[in-house]
Parts: C-alpha cells; sequence; structure tokens
C-alpha cells in the first residue's frame, strides 16, 4: 500500500511539471507577442511594447520567466488582468472559484444519489423494458448539448410552464441577475438550481450507465450465487455483496466529475450567467486576457490532479486487492 | 499454387473494402444501431449534395426587397405557416398563406437568411470541423501511438508523460486556452468559410484536443499486441519497423480504433457546435450550428409577441444538432458492441 501510495504521489508530481510547462508554453510563447496583446494590436509604439516587456519579464530568458511564473504562481502572485481596471487575478478567480464550488456540491447533492439509485435500478433489470426505459432516457441526455438543455430549462420549462413561484423569482429564472457572493449557500439556491439540474442531467447520465454495467457484471459473479444458496435475504445479497463490489468504479467517476463541475461547466455558467469559474473564463478567452486564462487553466488543472489523486488513493483503499497487496 | 512458406494467404474477402461492407451489414441488423447508422449515412448525403438541396446560399437573403422589416418569416411548408404569421401589414402585403409556396420551410431568420438553408449547409461545415478534424486526429494520433508503443522505453516514457498531461488539462478547457492564444483566432476575418481548412482554429484545436486520447489507445493496444508470435517471427525476418507497424500490427489495432474514432466523432461535434454557441473560432454568418441557435437565443427570436412565435430559429438548428449527435451515438454503440463481440 504504502509503495503503491508513493509511486502515485510521484506519477503525481512529475504531471504537475509537465503540466505547468504545458501551460506555460501554450499561455506566453504560443501567443508570440505579449505585450502586444496586452496593449491592443499593431498600432502600439515600440516604447510602449519595450516598457510592457520589461515590467512583465518578458526580456528574460524563457528558463528564468518560467522559474518567476511558478515560484509567483505557488506565492499567489499570479499577475494582474490586461483588461479593465487590471486588477491582480488571484483574489478575482478565488471568489469564482467558490461560487462553482457551490454549484458543484449542489449538483453532487442531487445527481449522485437520483442516478445510482436508477444505475442499480437498471443493473437488477438487465434488459427488461424498465432497463431500456432507463437506457434511453441517459443516453438521450448525454446525447443533448448542455447548451440545448439549458436553452429548454430556461425558456420552455423555467419561463412558460413554471407559475409564478414565489421562491424562483422571474429575473432569476431568467437569468438576468447574479447572487451576492455574502449569501448564504442556501439563501443563493433559487440561482443555483437550474444551472444544477443542467448540470445534472448530463452527470446522471454518465453516473447511471457505470452503475448499471457495474451491477450487471457483479451479479454474474460466484459469490453472489453462494450467498443466495447460503440463503441471505435478496436485499442483503444485493446491499451488502452486490453494491459494494459494483460501486467501486462509480467512486472514482464521481471524483472525477467533481474536478468536471469545477471546470467543464464552462457552457452552462455561460448561458445561466453564473458568476462561476467557467463564465469568467470565457469573458478572459474573448479578450484575449492571457494571465487570467493563464490562471484558471492552471487551478482547474491542479483541481482535476488532486481530485484524480484522491480517486485513486480511494478507490485503492475500498479496494483490499490493492490495500492490502 | 507454391506459396513461400512465409507468406500469409490473403484472402480476397480479407481486403478493407470488404471488411466495411460486412460490419455495415451487421450494424443494420440491430434496430438501434441500424437507426443510428441511417441517421448519419442521411446527414453525410446532406452534405455531400448540400448545394443541390440548399435553395439560398447560407449569407443570402431569401428577400428580394430589403426594406421590408422584420424580415422574419414562418416555416412554409408544413401547412401551419398560416398560424404562425401575423395579420399585420407589411406581412400580409408578403406572405399568402392561402397560396404559400414552399420556399422557406424552415422559415428565415432575423437577417433574412432562410434557414433551411444555413442548416443544410450547416451540415456540411460540422462534418468538414469535426469530420476532417477526427480523422486528422486519428491519424497523428494512430502514428504516435504505434511508434511510442512499439519502441517502449524512455521515448515512451517522455510522451506519454506529456500526452498525460496534455489529457489532464479537460477537453473544453484546453479548446479555450488554444482559442484564446493561438495568433489565428486573432487574426480571422469576419467571414472564415472561405478560408483554408488548415488556417482554421477550431481544426487545429479538435487535433490537439483528440489526437493524445487516440494515441493513448493505440499505445495500449500496440503493448498488447506487440508480443504474440507473429510479431516476433516478422522481427526475426528482419522486416523493417515500418513494415511491421504498418502490415503486422495496425491491423490488429483497427477494430479498437474505430470504435475510438466513431466515439471521438460524437464528442467533435459536440465540442464544435459548444464553440460554435460561445461564438468561439466562427463567425457570422457561417452556417455553423451552434452559432445559429447562439443568435437565435441572443436576439431572443424564440420569445413570442402578441402576434407569432419566432422560435424556429431557435428549434431546426438544436435539433439537427441533436439529431446528428443522438445518430453518431446510437452508431458508435453498435461499432463498440460488434467489435467487443468478435473481438
Amino acid at each position: 500500500m504504502t509503495r503503491y501510495i508513493l509511486r502515485r504521489l510521484a506519477f503525481f508530481v512529475v504531471t504537475v511539471g509537465f503540466t505547468s510547462v504545458l501551460i506555460f508554453i501554450l499561455t506566453r510563447i504560443l501567443p508570440g507577442d505579449v505585450c502586444r496583446i496586452k496593449l491592443g494590436g499593431i498600432e502600439a509604439t515600440p516604447q510602449a511594447v519595450a516598457t510592457c516587456e520589461r515590467e512583465l519579464g518578458l526580456d528574460k530568458p524563457v528558463i528564468v520567466q518560467y522559474g518567476e511564473w511558478l515560484v509567483g504562481f505557488v506565492q499567489g502572485d499570479w499577475g494582474n488582468s490586461f483588461i479593465g481596471e487590471e486588477k491582480p487575478i488571484f483574489p478575482e478567480i478565488i471568489q469564482r472559484l467558490e461560487n462553482s464550488g457551490r454549484l458543484a456540491l449542489v449538483t453532487l447533492t442531487i445527481a449522485v444519489p437520483i442516478s445510482i439509485v436508477l444505475g442499480v435500478i437498471a443493473g437488477l433489470n438487465e434488459n427488461n423494458l424498465v432497463d431500456a426505459a432507463i437506457s434511453v432516457i441517459t443516453l438521450s441526455f448525454v446525447s443533448l448539448p448542455e447548451f440545448v438543455t439549458s436553452i429548454i430549462l430556461i425558456n420552455f420549462v423555467a419561463l412558460k410552464w413554471a407559475p409564478n413561484w414565489e421562491w424562483l423569482p422571474f429575473e432569476i429564472r431568467a437569468s438576468a441577475t447574479r447572487f451576492d457572493p455574502s449569501m448564504s449557500l442556501w439563501e443563493s439556491m433559487p440561482y443555483i438550481i437550474l444551472p444544477a439540474i443542467a448540470a445534472t442531467l448530463v452527470l446522471m447520465g454518465y453516473i447511471t450507465r457505470l452503475t448499471r454495467a457495474g451491477v450487471i457484471e457483479e451479479l454474474k459473479r460466484d459469490y453472489v450465487r453462494t450467498a443466495e444458496l447460503k440463503g441471505l435475504p435478496y436485499w442483503k445479497v444485493i446491499i451488502k455483496h452486490v453494491l459494494r463490489n459494483a460501486l467501486l468504479p462509480t467512486v472514482t467517476i464521481i471524483a472525477i466529475s467533481i474536478g468536471w463541475l469545477m471546470s467543464g461547466l464552462v457552457v452552462i455558467e455561460w448561458i445561466f450567467n453564473y458568476d462561476g469559474i467557467g463564465g469568467y473564463l470565457i469573458f478572459g478567452v474573448k479578450a484575449r486576457d492571457l494571465p487570467r486564462i493563464q490562471g484558471i487553466v492552471m487551478m482547474t488543472v491542479m483541481i482535476f490532479l488532486v481530485v484524480n489523486l484522491i480517486a485513486d488513493l480511494l478507490y485503492a483503499y475500498l479496494n483490499p486487492r490493492i490495500r492490502l497487496g | 499454387m507454391h506459396l513461400e512458406s512465409n507468406q500469409r494467404v490473403r484472402h480476397w474477402s480479407d481486403s478493407l473494402p470488404v471488411q466495411a461492407i460486412k460490419w455495415l451489414s451487421q450494424l443494420l441488423r440491430t434496430p438501434l444501431s441500424a437507426l443510428g447508422t441511417l441517421g448519419v449515412v442521411f446527414f453525410v448525403l446532406v452534405a455531400i449534395f448540400g448545394d443541390q438541396l440548399a435553395p439560398f446560399n447560407f449569407d443570402e437573403n431569401a428577400f428580394n426587397n430589403n426594406d421590408l422589416y422584420p424580415p422574419y418569416k414562418a416555416p412554409d411548408c408544413f401547412g401551419d405557416g398560416a398560424i404562425h404569421v401575423p395579420i399585420v401589414d407589411y406581412h400580409t402585403r408578403l406572405f399568402d398563406p392561402l397560396n404559400a409556396e414552399c420556399k422557406n420551410p424552415f422559415g428565415t431568420d432575423k437577417l433574412g437568411y432562410d434557414v433551411y438553408s444555413r442548416v443544410i449547409l450547416g451540415t456540411r461545415e460540422i462534418f468538414r470541423l469535426a469530420g476532417l478534424g477526427t480523422l486528422v486526429a486519428v491519424l497523428i494520433g494512430t502514428t504516435i501511438g504505434l511508434f511510442i508503443g512499439y519502441w517502449g522505453g524512455w521515448p515512451d516514457e517522455i510522451v506519454s508523460r506529456l500526452l498525460d498531461s496534455l489529457l489532464s488539462i479537460p477537453a473544453l478547457l484546453l479548446a479555450l486556452i488554444l482559442l484564446g492564444t493561438l495568433p489565428e483566432s486573432a487574426t480571422l476575418p469576419v467571414i472564415d468559410y472561405h478560408l483554408p481548412l488548415l488556417k482554421n482554429s477550431i481544426l487545429i484545436v479538435l487535433v490537439v484536443v483528440y489526437s493524445p486520447i487516440v494515441a493513448r489507445v493505440v499505445r495500449s493496444n500496440v503493448l498488447s499486441v506487440k508480443t504474440q508470435g507473429f510479431v516476433e517471427a516478422a522481427q526475426l525476418r528482419g522486416e523493417s519497423t515500418f513494415y511491421i507497424l504498418w502490415r503486422e500490427i495496425l491491423p490488429s489495432v483497427i477494430p479498437a480504433l474505430v470504435v475510438e474514432a466513431s466515439l471521438r466523432f460524437s464528442y467533435a461535434i459536440f465540442l464544435v457546435a459548444s464553440l460554435g454557441f460561445l461564438s468561439l473560432g466562427a463567425n457570422p454568418p457561417t452556417p455553423n450550428w451552434g452559432l445559429m441557435v447562439n443568435d437565435a437565443y441572443n436576439n431572443q427570436d424564440y420569445i413570442c409577441n402578441e402576434f407569432q412565435c419566432y422560435d424556429w430559429t431557435l428549434i431546426y438548428p438544436a435539433a439537427a444538432i441533436v439529431l446528428l449527435v443522438i445518430s453518431v451515438n446510437l452508431m458508435s454503440d453498435g461499432i463498440k458492441r460488434l467489435v467487443q463481440r468478435s473481438g
């Protein structure tokens, strides 16, 4: 077990190193003239470009630039935005991270129980009508692009069908306002619920299908037959024996989907005018605000890698073959 | 007939086109994958014969007189045109529901462009981007995967770590970084439809995002094939690396590759549509389905006023995306089942 953890940690450090180099190349070297982008195109005078390059440290060798960037990143100095008041990026991103975290939390709370129950039901009813219905529904949710589900949710569900619910005022249903970061999670719930449902529909397809596959595979094992033959009641066989093994891969996929929820909700956050990481990134990409892109991507990749690491360690812990091996 | 002892007998039915036809006929046997395959074939045909099917060009005004406002026109082929058309002077002057000519089956958008023609031409656009992007990604990924899998050792170690770090960036995020930093996207002209394909930033994005995944799949398959007897025999015969990779290893990798390619294609359609919806990498009036949905959504075209609903500008392109993605998903599910059964 210790050896496995150490190997996994070494692997993590190497991947983080490679990824940071990659992101540095993608956001510093590839764009070419960072200062011209910042100053707004070819009209910038050479003097202004030279001053800007000195300020950003672009006149130094690439290796030194990379080192300074990495040290700054670790210390929380992620550079200043190129646009607007040129505020420091770090506090802005942390604020959005908290907002995205709320959305991720609500989504997981809705999605995980529903999809595990659906997946187990489908798996236990393999190849009959119930299974077919659940499979078709989840497959069609996976096939719908996020923006289509979101638009349907906003326009055809929230705006047309919903009566004048007091807890979901019209401005919020139409995504015209954003919540104040000082609100509690419960107070901000009306703002979160619609994007969370949209994200749930996407996530549900994956988790349900995976759980179903796991249950079907485990049901064929010998130990299930043994447990049944020694006279255990059906529900006990399912809960104590089958689910314990069948849900192992599901743990991993849930952990990975946390990474996806923190980064991949770009489209949903954009449509619902949600003030999270994704929406903030899109504005950055459109304005070619390189420090913002750099900071967000570096941070989301870190989250993604850490979550993957935790998922692997959790999997190892839950799986006795690795834990005791 | 005398055969050299080291030559493998190849029957004519082993050739790739025959195999492909066999696969296709097996795909058509299960109802769901048959539905998906027929859907994909339908869209391919629409893409090929788009010019003949579309009555207007993608940026051609479907009205002769531009001074009319708004130029929205309801779908006029399904008999419900009369319901949509308001009894307003400027519209009755223009459009007589009783003598409706079937000219704009999906209606027109706020610029007077024919939605039907744009959806048809958008099929070609999506195949051009997603299809070609997947193809190039598969070619590059296969090449990388074959070589690093076969060579092993430190080249494999380095390239694998590099692929891992590329894969640790979520696909959409990687696409966004590239679109935000690639010089091409900065210099994109207003109409990018006539640009040479290689300058299209979406294509570059697809290749960078998807070739590492393909490379990893191919590599793992190569690793399991390369220890087998026929590869060793070829090595002992003194065949060149290229011959071994091309003639001995690649044929065993192809089933997994086909599954992966069809899966990548469905993701690529998603990515192209999503990026179009975010209006990144594609500019109006390109007939990009995602962009069309975004246009309709941003202009609140779908919202009904007191006279009529303009929702067709949103519904038809969105339906086209959904239908294509469902077809490709069903087809790739079928291919996967087929490969699992035969392999």
